[in-house]
C-alpha cells in the first residue's frame, strides 16, 4: 500500500463528495426496489459489491422480477456496461504505473462518476498519473453506493409503494440528468432520437426485455456512421 | 413460490453480471495497450452512453404501463418532458432528480 500517493487518494475522495451525496438516494432506491423485485437483503447488498454498476443493477431488477433468463440479464448488463471499454481505454493512457494489482483495483472502481470526476481533474492541470486519484474517488463512491443499498434494502419493507412517493420516477429523472449533458452535438441528438424510437419499438413488440440491448446497438452504430474519426479521448 | 433454487439462481446471475461488468472495465485498463480496435467500433462506443441512457429512459416515460402513452393525461410523459427541461437548464443532477420528483407528484395530484 505504501506506494499509493496518499494525498491524491484523499483529493480524489474529497472532490467526489457532491457526487457521493447525489448517489446516495439512488442506492436507497436501488435497495428498496431490489427487495421489491424479490431479492433478500443479502442479495441486494451482494449485487452492489459484486456488480457495482448502478445503471446496470437498476435495469436488471425488472428483468429479475419478470423471471427473465439469466443469460438475457447478463447479456443486457454487458451491453449497458460496454461504455466501460472506452472509458477504460481513455483512463489507461492517463495511468503511468505498470503494476498489475493497482490496475485491477482501478478497474473495479471505474464507474461513470469516478471516470467523469477524474477526467475533469486531469484536465485542470498537468498531472502525472490518474491512478491514485481515481482510486480515491472510486472508494468514496463505492462506500456511498454500498451503504445506501443496505439502508434501502433494510428499510424497504417499511416504505410504501415507490410509485406513490414518486421514487420510481426519481430513477427516470436521474437518468435524464445524466443523459442531457452528454447530448453535446447534432450526432448525439440523432443518436438519442434513434435510441428512443428503437427502444420503444422493441419494448412494445419484442418479448424478453432485450430493448436496451437492441436500441443501444442500433443507435451507437448509427452514431458511428454519422461521425468521423477525430478526438477520441 | 420462492425456493432455495431461485435464490441460488439470483446469486449466480449476479456473479455473472459482476464478471461481465468487470471484463468491460479491465479490458483496456490491465495494461497500456489501447490500439487495435477498429475505428468504427471506437466511434460506436463513444455513443453508447447517450444511446443506453436514452434506451433506458424512453419506456419509463413514454410507455410506463407497458403501453404507449403519449397523451396530455400521462403523468410520466409530462413529467419526463419537464424533467428534460430542468436538466437542460440546471445542468445539475441533484436539482434534476428532486425537481423531477416534485413535478411527478404535482402532476399526479392534479390529474388524479
Amino acid at each position: 500500500m505504501s506506494f499509493f500517493k496518499k494525498n491524491e487518494l484523499k483529493k480524489g475522495a474529497i472532490d467526489s463528495l457532491p457526487i457521493v451525496i447525489s448517489v446516495f438516494p439512488f442506492g436507497i432506491i436501488y435497495g428498496v426496489l431490489a427487495i421489491k423485485a424479490g431479492f433478500t437483503i443479502f442479495e441486494a447488498s451482494f449485487s452492489s459489491v459484486v456488480v457495482f454498476a448502478g445503471a446496470a443493477q437498476l435495469c436488471s431488477l425488472p428483468l429479475f422480477a419478470a423471471g427473465v433468463s439469466p443469460w438475457a440479464i447478463i447479456g443486457t448488463t454487458f451491453i449497458i456496461n460496454l461504455r466501460h471499454f472506452i472509458m477504460g481505454a481513455s483512463i489507461s493512457r492517463k495511468i503511468k504505473e505498470d503494476e498489475l494489482m493497482p490496475r485491477l483495483l482501478v478497474s473495479y472502481l471505474l464507474v461513470d462518476e469516478s471516470f467523469a470526476i477524474t477526467s475533469t481533474w486531469w484536465d485542470t492541470a498537468k498531472r502525472e498519473s490518474a491512478r491514485d486519484y481515481l482510486i480515491g474517488s472510486g472508494i468514496a463512491l463505492w462506500t456511498s453506493w454500498n451503504i445506501s443499498t443496505i439502508i434501502g434494502a433494510v428499510f424497504g419493507n417499511f416504505l410504501g409503494d415507490p410509485k406513490k412517493l414518486g421514487i420510481d420516477f426519481a430513477i427516470a429523472a436521474g437518468f435524464i440528468g445524466l443523459l442531457v449533458p452528454l447530448v453535446k452535438g447534432r450526432v448525439e441528438f440523432l443518436v438519442l432520437l434513434v435510441a428512443i424510437i428503437a427502444s420503444i419499438l422493441s419494448y412494445l413488440f419484442i418479448p424478453g426485455s432485450w430493448y436496451i440491448l437492441i436500441a443501444t446497438l442500433c443507435a451507437s452504430i448509427i452514431g458511428a456512421f454519422l461521425s468521423h474519426d477525430g478526438e477520441i479521448e | 413460490m420462492e425456493g432455495i433454487l431461485d435464490h441460488t439462481k439470483i446469486l449466480l446471475t449476479l456473479v455473472g453480471m459482476g464478471i461481465v461488468t468487470y471484463l468491460t472495465r479491465v479490458f483496456f485498463l490491465i495494461s497500456k495497450k489501447d490500439e487495435g480496435m477498429p475505428k468504427f467500433v471506437v466511434r460506436a462506443l463513444k455513443f453508447v452512453p447517450v444511446a443506453v441512457l436514452s434506451a433506458i429512459v424512453a419506456p419509463l416515460i413514454l410507455a410506463p404501463e407497458g403501453r404507449l402513452a403519449l397523451t396530455y393525461d400521462s403523468p410520466y410523459f409530462i413529467a419526463g418532458f419537464v424533467t428534460f427541461v430542468i436538466a437542460y437548464l440546471s445542468k445539475n443532477l441533484i436539482v434534476t432528480v428532486f425537481g423531477g420528483m416534485a413535478v411527478i407528484l404535482i402532476v399526479k395530484f392534479l390529474i388524479g
